[in-house]
């Protein structure tokens, strides 16, 4: 058997993959385990963990590879600095030291964390490892590949054409252009944090007019018609400031960026769906002439910008190519998934085998570790926590009848996610059909901000019932619309509301998934990939006749999601949570002890 | 906790575990921030920089203050050891750097000038422009019966000064010049001021306590690491990256700058806008061995 570990660290979101024979065994994000967002450090606890799931030891470790190419990124900076100083001093103070210390030395670094390898560490470009994530565990055998990020060495957009095993990127565009970054830019612009807030950025376009379309258009970008771009920098300060926007762009956009949790304005929302309106359009043009130069029938994504799931969906109705696969993990941490399978198929050669059935390689993404049931008992017991033990029978029906009563209730169940979203194991979820739900689950279980919307796990026999969407999309990757037969139309008063105020007008029959544009991030759970999910949804459908289920991460506003069942007690215990399920330990809010907690814990996680 | 990682067993295999991710759980319990692992870590760290402190204060700034520092002292050669009328003997006599002159430095620690350099009832031939470097020397004495006997006053001469490094006494016995390192150590100060002997005790004792008990340092390597290490990585940080950056990368830049002027298609970061796309086309497909590299 020969086993390639992938590693994804040192700039955000470290990762470890491991793959037998091509298999995927085992993947993890490392700031699952050290609680802290984002751990950029190298990945020990994921390593840890994929090494146990396997069974093996670092000695049985046949290929070790790092998702990107040290030297050439670090060859960009000195590029930059070159091409900006005299300024850009303090970024290069902040910049060199980690560079000069520890990012030159990777190979070394990753040696010290694997005693015991004493083979070559391989090392694959940024955007390649984008592209085999998004290609090699794809349900498909011949498709074009897009990868679109921040940055990674060069590299900001690259596409290509895989087929079989092979993969080959035929154009790119490189830093200082990216969409990503454009993205980031308008996040750090509207008072969130860049790597983590474009989501809130995305969340929050429906609620505004995309009035600032042209001014991007126009001035600070010269978006042509075959999706390639350029980004003027007078507008931007990422090159050499530690800022992401310059005065200029202020000029352009009416002033300032908003500070952060300042109030948010119309002008925010406005921004957020002027910037969400060109990435759509960037996408679009990118896709089709991706299509046009390699006439494939499917098209893979991966980097951050494919997690915009808003974009994603409108490209998958465009129906430009048949269908898109986008890698669950798009973002830096889905590079360790994704040179490990280059290894395999590029390094190494071997051949690639898709699934007969049309099911990608991804195994729902539940790629971690999961809660042993005697496990789970034996802790809960010696915390002293009362629990009822379900059996697999009774499960899906005791939960169901619980969500139908207005109970939210938290999963601990299963292997854990890898990938940003929470797709049935580390979940809280809650009947949809609720009208408050969406605003109790914001405000009292993950205490973040209240526009920021729920996604529904569907039935993917009835997705095409609810949704304008024909298919899986088991990642939550895909937005789609809720059919018009459920939607409730609104009255003219309350077409007059304004930004948030919408919020609290129901929009359809689940109001609880519905975002005020009728859109849904549409989950389909596999009953093969995550059968307990599945049923429960299944249970809840036979008692309401709604195959949907509201699904949202385990976690409160900027903490990770939770890993172990002592996670997910402690984050159950702090929050305003019904119910939890670990394993099939069954816990009731009213009947657990006082929770001893250290400290104001809401200070423990930073703000994302 | 024991990591995989140093496990030589593969105990998943031979129990042929599937992969379902139930077996790493206990453990997992457990993983985050481990007290014990975290204690051993700060031992291990303040025994480092007790190490550390050994190496650099004894061995180094010791060696180097020994060297190197002392030259401004000019410590010279034993001229006699007849002492005047109500005097206690002559230990050592010393080549004044300040005074450009010799002084004789008596056992009750004063010290007097003097006219001439005498050796044994004779004028030494000692001309202080030919001490060049410094060697620490103890005096030693060689009897009847050839036996070495140490006298205990220690001596400094120049390297290569043959003539005093024989020195007849007046009972008839033969005063050898060694290298005396105590005598160095007692003497040197750095930068004339800090007694490299104290410099080298502290070093040598947080050296001990780290490789002994290097919990008793931790304090230390808390204190340290906060408030010394800390400040001045922070500041030498800025002044080294400040003098590459103007030194070498602006001129670098402007130099590019000027090359480049009136000449658009030399634009490595793109700055520019073009006609046509900007898509740029990839390489032709690269060889399997670019893994194997970092760039």
């Amino acid at each position: 058997m020969t086993y390639v570990l992938g590693i994804s660290a040192f700039y955000h979101d470290s990762a470890a993959c491991l793959v037998r024979d091509g298999e995927l065994v085992a993947a993890a994000q490392e700031e699952r385990f050290t609680r802290k967002k984002h751990d950029a450090r190298f990945p020990r606890n994921a390593v840890d963990y994929c090494l146990r799931e396997a069974g093996i030891t670092v000695s049985h470790l046949d290929h070790v590879a790092f998702y990107d190419k040290p030297l050439l990124k670090f060859e960009r900076l000195l590029q930059t600095y070159l091409g900006t100083a005299p300024r850009g001093l303090r970024s290069f103070v902040m910049a060199m030291p980690v560079w000069l210390k520890e990012k030159l030395g990777t190979a070394g670094l990753i040696r010290k964390e694997l005693p015991g390898y004493r083979k070559r560490i391989l090392f694959g470009e940024h955007h390649e490892s984008h592209a085999a994530s998004a290609f090699y565990p794809s349900p498909f055998e011949e498709a074009a590949v897009l990868t679109i990020d921040g940055v990674g060495e060069w590299a900001t957009t690259t596409f290509g054409r895989g087929k079989g095993h092979e993969l080959e990127l035929l154009g790119q565009i490189d830093f200082p252009h990216s969409i990503g970054l454009l993205y980031s830019a308008f996040t750090y612009y509207t008072g969130f944090k860049v790597n983590s807030g474009e989501y809130k950025v995305m969340g929050l376009a429906p609620y505004g007019q995309p009035r600032f379309v042209d001014a991007i258009l126009s001035k600070i970008m010269d978006l042509r018609e075959d999706g390639s771009f350029h980004l003027r920098m007078d507008y931007f300060d990422y090159m050499s400031g530690l800022r992401m926007t310059s005065s200029r762009f202020d000029d352009v956009f009416g002033g300032p960026p908003r500070t952060a949790e300042a109030q948010l304005t119309q002008r925010e929302m406005d921004l957020a769906a002027s910037v969400q309106v060109v990435t759509e359009m960037a996408m679009e043009r990118q896709a089709r002439h991706v299509k046009e130069v390699t006439g494939a029938d499917y098209l893979c994504m991966a980097g951050g910008v494919a997690l915009n799931c808003v974009s994603n969906g409108k490209l998958l109705r465009k129906g430009i190519f048949k269908d898109i696969f986008v890698q669950p993990a798009a973002g830096d941490a889905g590079g360790a998934l994704g040179v490990a399978m280059a290894v395999w198929h590029k390094y190494l050669g071997k051949p690639r085998m898709v699934s007969p059935d049309g099911r990608d390689a991804m195994k729902g993404s539940l790629l971690g570790p999961a809660p042993d049931h005697d496990d789970a008992k034996r802790h809960l017991t010696s915390i002293g926590a009362p629990f009822r033990e379900l059996s697999e029978e009774e499960l899906p029906g005791v939960l169901a009848e619980l969500l139908e009563q207005g109970n939210v209730i938290g999963l601990c169940q299963g292997r854990m996610e890898f990938g940003p979203r929470a797709l049935g194991g580390r979940s809280i979820i809650g009947d949809p059909r609720s009208r408050d739900m969406q605003k109790t689950m914001n405000l009292k279980i993950k205490y973040r901000e209240s526009f920021r919307p729920f996604a529904p796990a569907c039935l993917p026999e009835d997705v095409a019932d609810w949704f304008e969407h024909d298919r899986p999309s088991p990642y939550m990757l895909m937005v789609a619309p809720v059919l018009e037969k459920h939607r409730i139309a609104m009255t003219e008063e309350q077409q007059k509301l304004f930004g948030i105020e919408k919020l609290n007008v129901p929009r359809s029959s689940v109001p609880a998934i519905t975002h005020v544009d009728y859109s849904a991030r549409i989950q389909t759970v596999d009953e093969r990939d995550n059968p307990v999910f599945y049923r429960v949804i299944k249970a809840f459908k036979e008692r309401t006749g709604v195959p949907i289920l509201v699904n949202t991460s385990y976690n409160v506003r900027g903490e990770p999601i939770v890993c172990t069942a002592e996670d997910a007690y402690r984050c159950f215990m702090r929050t305003e949570m019904d119910y939890l399920l670990i394993a099939r330990c069954l816990i009731k809010k009213p009947e657990q002890p006082k929770f001893d907690d250290k400290g104001d814990w809401r200070k423990e996680f930073e703000l994302d | 906790m024991t990591s995989p990682i140093q496990n030589t067993t593969a105990p998943g295999l031979a129990a042929g575990r599937p992969p379902t991710g139930a077996a790493v759980l206990p453990d997992l319990y457990k993983a985050h921030g481990d007290p014990v692992e975290e204690r051993a870590r700060l031992r291990g760290e303040a025994r480092k920089l007790g190490v550390a402190f050994f190496v650099f204060f004894s061995l180094i700034i010791g060696g180097l203050s020994l060297i190197a520092f002392n030259g401004a002292l000019r410590p010279g050669v034993v001229v006699s050891f007849a002492a005047p009328a109500g005097r206690a003997a002559i230990d050592v006599a010393l080549w004044d750097g300040v005074t450009d002159g010799w002084r004789a430095r008596w056992s009750d620690g004063q010290a007097t000038p003097l006219d001439a350099l005498v050796v044994a009832g004779r004028e030494a031939a000692v001309d202080p422009a030919e001490l060049k470097g410094l060697v620490p020397l103890r005096l030693q004495v060689v009897d009847a019966a050839g036996r070495r006997r140490d006298l205990g006053a220690a001596y400094v001469v120049p390297l290569g000064a043959a003539r005093v490094a024989a020195l007849e006494l007046p009972d008839g016995t033969t005063a050898r010049a060694v290298p005396s390192f105590v005598h160095a150590v007692r003497t040197a100060k750095l930068l004339g001021v800090v007694p490299t002997h104290c410099l080298m005790s502290i070093g040598a004792l947080l050296g001990l306590v780290g490789v002994v008990a290097p919990a008793l340092l931790v304090p230390f390597y808390r204190f340290w690491m906060g408030y010394v290490a800390a400040p001045l990585g922070w500041f030498n940080t800025r002044l080294i990256l400040g003098l590459v950056f103007f030194l070498m990368f602006t001129p670098m830049a402007l130099v590019l700058w000027l090359k480049r002027r009136g000449r658009p298609e030399d634009d490595p970061l793109g700055l520019a806008e073009r006609p046509g796309s900007y898509w740029r086309r990839r390489e032709r497909p690269r060889a399997r061995t670019h893994f194997e590299r970092t760039f």
